[in-house]
């Protein structure tokens, strides 16, 4: 899979996780407060690796 | 409690006095380049975008919108995750065509100096209102500090301050180009120093307030609807429409635009930044809910928006409360420096100099300094304006409200983008009438009742209202309203509308396929630097003319001296490139267009298009895929044979220019291939100019043995040529495609080793006339002997002169033989070879006599039934050897006493002569082969294999053809074609 393809797959997640309707299922009550940082520290980590592996030279 | 408000001024000031001290270290030098280079430095200046909205106003969002505060940044961080395929294009473009704002990049877009007008107001028209926030903020703060009015002059002491500021650190240079490192480097501290001290507050109130992460457990516990008021908002209001909104805000809000591309130092930067970014943005909103729940639990009476400093000040935390006052002066004054000084490259390029240039009312003395000055009195005009924003409006909406308001101005750039990036169609028509529907929309939702709810005369309309839509929410209303009515104007304007071919040429450029270079230069225009210097200096001014020309020499590494189209094409680019980053490319476009004129059908050069498909090709390797990367594969492979090619190649354009000039070529012609690729012939070194012209034009497809002398050394060539036809080539790129294709064999090497063949061969010869010679000299020797002895005796005076002729006849038959010999041993080093009348029959005569002067030839018996009268044209030494070689050949094929016939006439305009021989004939296997070097069919050791390739070589110098056949009655035949000399001429 080229970088490209992961950086759009994690984009996409990214809008699965925060701009769809799963949005209202992990807002629900009950939820810890930490959630929503633990679902972006999530993308964040997974943008760390992607840009990782990336290496120097695509941008 | 701080009560001072002089004090906290001091401290304002100092604080700032230190941003300056970095500044100027950075720009010094002080600073060690790695730390300024370093892609952490980038990733924090572009927490520009944490202004005092999001320092103060995030917990009073969070307030009332619950976790819906995180939308502003999460929809940031889902636009750094695209940064390989939306920023680092824009990055590109950016710093390839040297553009400075937004709209810079828009007017490149879509052409038109109305698009970079709308959008510099637009964007005036809806970031002043966020400056205002900032100075709002930070007065604001200096009275929950010091829980008393602020004045306005404190308010006009910081907005003086940031004027200086910068004025010093963010318009030095003129052009992008250089980049302000002491502006980054600081704006980067600012943004170190807001986050600290957010986290700090948030350790407060952590630690401070609840005890630890076991009181904070046992506080929510207890406070179940302090959670939920932050969920609750995230399933009921417009979460989507805010992401949406940040989404855009991240890359085209001026200071993200000025920060992420403009002052962009390394582009590499970009890809730690995807992740690093959002990172920040994490940390810096971690501590929100917990100062927001610290305040509740602590009952604060400030305003929530002011939680992060009312917390620090109702524990009396005096040290906590100023190092958080000064990360609210970070968080205000970055955003309004970089927003100003993005905002006036705006106004400098699409709405001061358009008007001057079309006045001609440009200073012809000293433009960089004029520019300078516009920009340093457009960033006063702009802080000013915002100054006065916030002294006329009263703000009684939150802080994120009014932040939200330009956010949902900058989203209606997005289709513009989107389409600058993805949709070649879309074009200016498009472009301009989307954006005015997203600004009516913007300004009937968000602003009349903004300035209405301000207190100020307006009207009061309210579209919301208007439309029956008054229980939705007002920013998914705004949002959704303006961003549908302009996408489908953007849509439809494109789709009814044609796109320029300047703006299809520049969709190429955005969306990187460009594959034919754009705005050269004809024929018959430029011709060199000066004449370049003389136009331009009409617009710019001799002196700065002078030094946009050194700077683009200075960046294509040519000199002053250049003549080559292709180089003063490619200058002229550059020149247009470097005016963009001083005057915008719409100007900088109007400037060389007119001052440096191409004629409407001026075709691209083609040795540019190649050279650029080439490049271009070069810089997409990672994007092609599948068929498009064996193709690309292929060529690569091709263009590696054509250059490994043992032989000279190069083609040549019907325009005249060098298109392949490979590296045999190279080596033969001592031009190397980078300086002979784009060249006219004109434009080689003498003396290949005249020869490639003079073949080209030329009738023949190819000119053999061509003596030149390169560099002091003499080359034999063979050159052959091919038209190439344009109708074979099919693809748009090969348009006016043709011309020639010329191969250039070295023959140099074989040559010499050719001459030394034949040297050989005669030294050979003369071995084998040596017996003969000596019997032949003996004979008139031992005559002139006795005739000399009688002469001693002899009296009578008759007698004596008899005798004495005698003796001269007998020296002159000597003499015949020596003068044989010379000639035929100095017949190989004729170094040119000088063509003249040859009578055919005296030279075979005098061959068939230098052979018979050896032991095989004494039995021979040798017919010359050449009629007198014919002449060749060529050299008679050299000839004599072709028929000394091949009599000697017939001798040694037939037996003692055989017949060896020669036989000449005139035959078409040629000379044609047939040695025949009564020997076995040549073998029909090797009737191809025998002209060959060294092939023979004697057995080792007894020929050398050289004779007849020498007659071969010989006859090719002259322009003749020789070949061999079988008689059929037996025996061999020898044809020789020669240029012949018809009598008429003679006569």
């Amino acid at each position: 899979m080229s970088s490209q393809d992961k950086t759009l797959l994690l984009f996409l997640l990214g809008v699965l996780l925060f701009a769809s309707p799963l949005v209202a299922w992990w807002s629900r009550s009950g939820a810890p407060w930490y959630l929503p940082y633990l679902l972006w520290g999530t993308i964040i980590a997974l943008a760390w690796v992607v840009q990782w592996r990336r290496g120097r030279h695509d941008l | 409690m701080i009560s001072e408000i002089g004090l906290l001024y001091a401290v304002g000031v100092a604080y700032l006095a230190l941003l300056f001290f970095i500044a100027h270290a950075a720009e010094k030098g002080w600073l060690p380049g790695r730390l300024v280079h370093h892609p952490l430095v980038y990733t924090l200046s572009l927490g520009v975008y944490a202004t005092s909205w999001s320092f103060y106003g995030s917990v009073g969002f969070a307030n009332t919108e619950g976790y819906q505060f995180l939308t502003i940044y999460l929809g940031v961080t889902l636009a750094f995750l695209l940064a390989p395929l939306l920023l680092a294009p824009l990055l590109r473009l950016v710093r390839e065509y040297q553009l400075t704002s937004l709209a810079d990049l828009f007017a490149f877009r879509y052409r038109s100096q109305w698009t970079g007008v709308i959008v510099t107001l637009f964007m005036l028209a809806g970031i002043l209102p966020y400056i205002a926030l900032q100075i709002k903020a930070v007065t604001e703060s200096v009275s929950v500090l010091t829980r008393q009015d602020t004045p306005h002059l404190l308010a006009l002491g910081f907005c003086a301050t940031l004027m200086l500021f910068a004025i010093l650190f963010g318009a030095r240079h003129i052009t992008p180009r250089e980049k302000h490192e002491g502006l980054v480097v600081a704006i980067a501290f600012e943004s170190a120093v807001k986050l600290l001290a957010l986290l700090a507050v948030g350790g407060f109130a952590l630690f401070g307030v609840f005890g630890g992460f076991g009181g904070l457990d046992a506080w929510l516990t207890a406070h179940p609807e302090a959670l939920e008021a932050l969920y609750e908002p995230v399933r009921e209001g417009p979460w989507t429409t805010l992401m949406l909104l940040s989404f855009a805000a991240a890359f085209l809000l001026p200071r993200q635009f000025h920060m992420t591309f403009v002052e962009n130092i390394n582009p590499r930067s970009l890809q730690t930044a995807t992740w690093a970014f959002p990172l920040f943005l994490l940390l810096l909103n971690l501590p929100i809910p917990l100062i927001l729940w610290a305040g509740q639990a602590t009952d604060l009476q400030t305003s929530p928006d002011y939680y992060v400093l009312g917390l620090p000040v109702a524990a009396d935390q005096g040290w906590l409360a100023l190092f958080t006052f000064i990360g609210g002066i970070s968080a205000a004054s970055a955003m309004m420096i970089v927003t100003t000084l993005a905002l006036a490259a705006m106004c400098l390029n699409h709405l001061i100099l358009p008007a001057h240039y079309r006045q001609q009312s440009l200073p012809r003395n000293n433009l960089y300094g004029w520019l300078l000055w516009g920009r340093r009195v457009l960033i006063l005009l702009i802080i000013g304006m915002g100054y006065g924003f916030y002294w006329l409006l009263e703000f009684n909406q939150g802080l994120a409200q009014i932040g939200l308001i330009s956010f949902v101005a900058v989203a209606q750039f997005l289709p513009g983008i989107l389409g600058l990036l993805f949709w070649p169609r879309a074009n200016r028509v498009g472009f301009i009438a989307g954006l005015m529907g997203g600004i009516l929309v913007w300004l009937l939702a968000l602003i009349i009742p903004l300035i209405h709810d301000s207190g100020l005369p307006m009207v009061d309309f309210n579209l919301m209202r208007w439309m029956g839509a008054e229980e939705e929410n007002r920013w998914a209303f705004s949002t959704f309203w303006s961003l549908t009515l302009n996408s489908l104007l953007f849509v439809a304007g494109s789709l009814l509308t044609r796109p320029t071919r300047e703006e299809l040429e520049a969709s190429q450029s955005c969306r990187r396929e460009q594959l034919t270079p754009s705005r050269l230069l004809g024929d018959g225009e430029i011709r060199n630097v000066e004449q370049l210097h003389t136009n331009l200096s009409q617009v710019i001014g001799p002196q700065t003319a002078a030094l946009e020309i050194q700077r683009a020499l200075g960046d294509l590494k040519l000199d002053s001296r250049e003549q080559r189209p292709n180089e003063l094409r490619k200058l002229r680019a550059r020149l247009e490139r470097n005016l963009s980053g001083l005057m915008g490319p719409l100007l900088a476009r109007m400037i060389v267009d007119n001052r440096l004129e191409v004629p409407p059908q001026t075709q691209v050069a083609l040795a540019d298009s190649l050279r650029f498909v080439e490049e271009q090709l070069e810089h997409s390797t990672v994007r092609l895929k599948g068929l498009a990367a064996e193709l690309d594969t292929l060529r690569r492979y091709h263009r590696q044979v054509l250059h490994e090619l043992p032989l000279g190649v190069c083609s040549i354009s019907s325009g005249g220019d060098i298109l392949i000039w490979n590296n045999t070529m190279a080596v033969i012609s001592g031009i190397s291939s980078s300086y002979a690729v784009g060249q006219t012939l004109d434009g080689l070194k003498d003396p290949w100019d005249g020869v490639l012209r003079t073949f080209i034009n030329g009738d023949d497809r190819h000119l053999y043995k061509l003596q030149l002398t390169v560099d002091g050394r003499q080359r034999r060539l063979n050159l052959h040529k091919a038209a190439i036809e344009s109708a074979g080539l099919g693809s748009s790129v090969a348009h006016g495609l043709g011309g020639m294709v010329v191969l250039v064999e070295d023959l140099t090497e074989l040559h010499n080793l050719e001459s030394e063949v034949a040297h050989n061969d005669r030294l050979a010869s003369i071995g084998r006339l040596a017996a003969g010679v000596a019997h032949e000299i003996g004979n008139p020797l031992t005559g002139i002997a006795s005739l000399a002895q009688n002469l001693r005796y002899e009296k009578d005076p008759a007698e004596v002169d008899l005798t004495s002729r005698q003796i001269l006849e007998q020296t002159r038959r000597i003499n015949d033989i020596v003068q044989s010999l010379i000639t035929f041993s100095h017949s190989g080093e004729v170094p040119r070879m000088r063509p003249a009348p040859v009578n055919m029959r005296a030279c075979v005569d005098e061959a068939i006599h230098l052979v018979q002067l050896s032991d095989s030839g004494r039995d021979m018996r040798c017919l010359n039934e050449i009629p007198d009268t014919l002449i060749a044209r060529g050299n008679a030494q050299r000839l004599l050897q072709v028929f000394v070689n091949l009599i000697n050949n017939a001798l040694q094929a037939g037996r003692p006493g055989d017949r060896i016939v020669i036989r000449g006439e005139y035959a078409l305009g040629s000379v044609e002569i047939q040695v025949e021989d009564e020997g076995s004939g040549i073998p029909e296997s090797v009737l191809d082969r025998i002209f060959e070097p060294f092939f023979t069919t004697k057995p080792p050791g007894e020929g050398t294999g050289l004779g007849l390739s020498v007659v071969y070589s010989i006859i090719q110098d002259h322009g003749g053809m020789v070949y061999a056949d079988n008689l059929p009655e037996g025996g061999a035949r020898f044809h020789i074609r020669l240029p012949a000399v018809e009598e008429e001429t003679l006569a």
